[in-house]
């Protein structure tokens, strides 16, 4: 007898809440209207701290940390708990009673071949705790090298960089003066930079061909935080 | 030339503490005024410390490489090592075991060549492992140095910009 089918008769579907873990985050951010007539200097960026953004959503981070970190050393030191020895011990024993044999178990040596071979054991499990345990903790709750690096270039350059506000005056007089020698300077616009590499005129490259430093840079009518340097030619002769 | 200081610690918590400032990080730097009207040179910029890094957030590291590293050379020199052979001492004395104890490796069913192979292993999969997470890269040292090269020959922004300054009084000058 055929039965038809009723979606009812084992319930219904539950209503699944819609899921959009990333919606609190803005995409679009809005245009800004700027920093006044000259800009200003980007302000320090902050090293991120790892570790404490996990901690706020992983209790006790500190305290597994430490935890985990005993496990694996005590893994990789091979000492054996009392635990254990009686385990061996009481295997012994057992295995001694299955052949029928009397006393108390292995005989000395065996039973320190056992102790060592488990020893041996612990030591590569923890060997193995170490290589997955490292590399994670490294990467949830530490930063980078190369981003600690990458921060602290950013901020240098930041720190140094000339005052917007004075660079861009004295930028307005050098391109008046530029333009009242007929441009035969090329102007002044950009010597003094603009936020970004500071240095001036002749730039914050180690190695600047003196061959090249003149027709690259100078005549280049404007270098600021947005010049893309790369496209000089800093090659030694 | 200013030197950045780099100061893990003031990012970090203090080594094996595990400690951490409740401050929010702060995505949205305020603005700087700038340094003067030309500008300085940036400073140079400190190589990264990971195992620093790494030591504030994971107790008794150094420790814990000095075992892993010593359990490893005894395997790549097929020996039982010392921390197996202390196992197996004071497992005897609780024991009371007072025959001569083996510690060759064939009495953990092993051989010396068995050893030195799970040693080759071993120090295979560690070598990587500490290299990436402790060490710094060669890349990002050259990275480092080549920056702070770069920013140790820069021309003085003063100098240069005075220089610049002057340029453009005799441009206009001889324009008159």
């Amino acid at each position: 007898m055929a039965t038809n089918y009723n979606p009812n008769a084992f319930g219904t579907n539950p209503t699944l809440p819609s899921f959009a873990p990333n919606a609190g985050y803005n995409a679009n951010p809005s245009p800004q209207g700027g920093s006044g007539l000259f800009g200003a200097v980007p302000g320090a960026v902050q090293m991120p701290n790892p570790f404490s953004d996990l901690s706020k959503v992983y209790p006790n981070l500190a305290a597994s940390n430490t935890a985990a970190s005993g496990d694996v050393m005590s893994n990789l030191s091979g000492i054996l708990s009392p635990d254990v020895l009686n385990q061996i011990q009481t295997a012994g024993a057992q295995n001694a009673f299955s052949q029928g044999l009397s006393g108390s178990g292995f005989a000395g040596n065996e039973l320190l071949d056992a102790v060592g071979q488990a020893s041996q054991q612990e030591q590569s499990t923890g060997e193995g705790q170490y290589n997955t345990v490292i590399p994670q903790i490294t990467q949830s709750q530490t930063v980078a090298p190369s981003t600690e690096a990458e921060i602290a270039e950013s901020n240098a350059i930041s720190a140094a960089a000339p005052n917007p506000t004075l660079s861009g005056l004295a930028n307005i007089f050098g391109d008046l003066a530029g333009f009242g020698s007929g441009g035969g300077f090329g102007g002044l616009s950009g010597l003094f930079g603009g936020g970004g590499t500071s240095g001036g005129a002749f730039g914050t490259a180690g190695v600047v061909s003196p061959d090249n430093w003149s027709s690259d840079i100078l005549n280049t009518s404007t270098i600021d935080a947005n010049t893309d340097m790369s496209s000089f030619d800093f090659s030694v002769d | 030339m200013t030197t950045v200081p780099y100061n893990p610690a003031a990012f970090s918590p203090a080594i094996g503490t595990g400690s951490f400032s409740p401050a929010p990080y702060n995505a949205n730097p305020s603005p700087q005024g700038g340094s003067g009207i030309f500008g300085s040179v940036p400073g140079a910029v400190q190589m990264p410390q990971p195992f620093q890094s790494l030591g504030s957030v994971y107790p008794n590291l150094p420790q814990t490489n000095t075992a892993m590293s010593g359990d490893i050379l005894s395997n790549l020199t097929g020996q039982v090592s010392p921390a197996t052979q202390t196992a197996i001492y004071d497992a005897g004395a609780k024991f009371g075991i007072n025959e001569p104890i083996n510690l060759s490796p064939l009495s953990l069913g092993e051989t010396d060549t068995s050893l030195e192979n799970m040693g080759l292993k071993e120090f295979s999969g560690a070598l990587p492992i500490v290299s990436q997470t402790q060490t710094v890269s060669p890349q990002v040292q050259a990275q480092v140095a080549q920056y702070n090269a770069e920013m140790a020959a820069a021309p003085n922004p003063n100098e240069a910009g005075i220089a610049g300054l002057a340029m453009g009084a005799l441009g206009l000058i001889a324009a008159l």
